[in-house]
């Protein structure tokens, strides 16, 4: 898209990832109009595409399913410099390695500098939620009290809102993505639950190695475990089945999981959750539009258009480096709303 | 789909005809998110075979790589059936198979294409290995007594198992070479249905990752015994 041309919207959104897709497809739901500025490919019909990616991959790693591809065809990492929107890998963290040097600018996306790799990886559409495990823990009250729990360490806070804040939306959260979970066995450490709640599936049977771990627990004594100094016997530690964003049965229209074993890299039946999930039903809202390909490199905010709730106009055009540039938005962002007295919302993006 | 390497539950897996087995697959792939299956399938398509192969053939390259996996041939190729003649087994009348994933012609037209010359020596050691309970040994023996046909025999064992390609100069070098170059040890994945078909995880009583055949809950239970995924 030129820089010269305008497109008017009611919420412009950066970024496919997790929160951009639920929050797209609820306003779509609002007939509210939205574009979203991706930097990525265009979300596919189906998962076609990255299943063929994966299964062709000599190496399967978290993100071998998707794109932008970062190997040439020789095998070598590509320039990043020369890429619209590039991404780390994690093969680059075998440094001198056979897949590339995390410390070579000319093949590694991050340019780092310290002693040690950003040991993980993030992706373009759909985010790192793409290639994710389905883990739908809740926080326990403490954590949210973590400067009041814990005042010996400085890097600690509390958080200006607590768990009964999000109770309601944890629900909401767990209807969208459909998770399986056990409520009974999930009432630990404070976590309670709004009267009548009900997890959206039930919990995923142990596995062989959740009962094997279990009964080893029970049968510790106190004798063998008190060099843990856990101050409790080990006996009283639960194996409890993880809450997942994975189907125990079939829910909104996807399988229950057929144990692939393979949440991470992607979930050949989507019986795991994905954005693509979400972002594809936001497009059927007729609402949202996303614009693929397109990096939000400045964001002009019009203070008189946005108050008025009416007009929000953003710009896009020259390539550079998505991430870094919407963590910089995210700022001026936060300090407008600031400025005006709105709630600032800000995404927790593991990658940034 | 009917080379599934795990029993069927006994009520079902019973009295199943081929053709059931064809059903169960078609509706296997056209359900909602079988993603897996669809992308596995769509993409592998292959060559033409080659003008040479002849269902003898077919049937003598079922018969080497029973001999070198270790792996039922009806396992390998499901619906193959080796009818006994008076000598041996009858080429004629015997059946290479006839399920609809087909990975042995897929595998077939790779290594013929690749070698074809040696494939030749390969089937030819196959058809006069004799008739008799030792016959996988004897093939393994024969196989073994030029650098050419043991190693391809390698490549081919690699491809069964892992659905990837090494290249038997490769694999030459890397047992041969005090300091083999490092490219000897790469290798390219043939197919998406050449890696869901991959052998290596289902003599482990699973399933390669991404491409399970099991049903929801599997986990819980420990797994059928390995005869019921390699026949053997």
């Amino acid at each position: 898209m030129a820089a010269e041309t305008c497109i008017e919207c009611d919420v412009a959104i950066v970024g496919a990832g997790f929160a951009g897709a639920l929050i797209a497809n609820e306003l779509g739901k609002a007939r509210k109009k939205v574009v979203i500025l991706e930097a990525g490919d265009p979300v596919p019909p189906n998962i076609n595409d990255f299943m063929r990616r994966f299964y062709m991959a000599p190496a399967k790693v978290p993100e071998s399913p998707y794109t932008p591809e970062v190997f040439d065809a020789a095998g070598n990492l590509s320039d990043p410099s020369k890429m619209n929107a590039g991404r780390p890998t994690v093969l680059s963290l075998l440094r001198k390695g056979g897949f590339g040097d995390w410390t070579d600018p000319k093949q590694s996306y991050l340019i780092q500098k310290g002693p040690r790799p950003f040991a993980s990886t993030y992706d373009r559409l759909a985010g790192g939620t793409a290639h994710w495990l389905g883990t739908c823990l809740r926080f326990v009250p403490a954590d949210f009290r973590m400067k009041t729990n814990y005042p010996s360490v400085p890097q600690f806070v509390d958080w200006p809102i607590g768990y009964d804040d999000l109770n309601d939306w944890y629900g909401k959260a767990e209807a969208e993505l459909g998770v399986s979970a056990d409520l009974e066995e999930q009432k630990f450490l404070g976590i309670h639950f709004p009267d009548g709640y009900k997890y959206p599936m039930p919990k995923i049977p142990r596995s062989l190695v959740d009962v094997a771990v279990s009964d080893a627990l029970r049968s510790l004594t106190e004798n063998e475990t008190k060099f843990l100094e856990m101050e409790r016997p080990p006996t009283e530690i639960r194996v409890r089945s993880l809450p997942a964003a994975r189907n125990s049965q079939p829910y909104k229209n996807r399988r229950a999981c057929a144990g692939n074993t393979n949440c991470i890299p992607i979930c050949p039946i989507q019986a795991k959750y994905d954005p693509t999930i979400t972002l594809n039903e936001a497009l059927e809202t007729g609402h949202v539009e996303i614009l693929d390909r397109h990096v939000a490199n400045e964001i002009v905010v019009d203070p008189l258009g946005f108050l008025a709730g009416r007009r929000y106009t953003c710009y896009c055009g020259r390539s550079v480096i998505g991430s870094v540039l919407c963590r910089d938005c995210a700022q001026e962002m936060a300090d407008y709303f600031k400025a005006n007295h709105h709630v600032v919302i800000r995404s927790l993006s593991r990658g940034l | 789909m009917s080379h599934l390497p795990y029993p069927r539950p006994k009520s079902i897996a019973q009295g199943k005809k081929e053709d059931e087995m064809v059903g169960a697959f078609t509706r296997r792939t056209v359900l909602a998110g079988a993603a897996a299956a669809t992308a596995a399938m769509s993409v592998g398509a292959v060559d033409s075979p080659a003008s040479a192969q002849t269902r003898q053939d077919m049937i003598l390259f079922v018969l080497l790589s029973g001999a070198l996996t270790g792996i039922a041939e009806a396992k390998l190729a499901p619906g193959f059936r080796a009818v006994p003649s008076l000598t041996d087994i009858d080429l004629e009348k015997s059946e290479p198979g006839s399920d609809p994933v087909d990975i042995k012609q897929e595998y077939f037209n790779w290594v013929n294409k690749k070698r074809q010359a040696t494939l030749r020596r390969l089937l030819q050691i196959t058809k006069d290995s004799p008739k008799s309970s030792d016959r996988s040994q004897a093939i393994i023996d024969k196989v073994q007594a030029t650098p050419d046909t043991k190693y391809l025999a390698r490549s081919i064992v690699l491809m069964w198992y892992l659905g990837a390609w090494y290249d038997p100069d490769n694999l030459r070098a890397l047992a041969e070479l005090p300091n083999p170059p490092a490219k000897a040890s790469s290798f390219e994945v043939i197919s998406p249905k050449a890696y869901t078909q991959g052998w290596a995880l289902r003599v482990a009583q699973a399933h390669p990752m991404g491409f399970s055949e099991m049903q929801f809950g599997y986990w819980a239970r420990p797994p059928s015994p390995r005869t019921d995924f390699i026949g053997n």
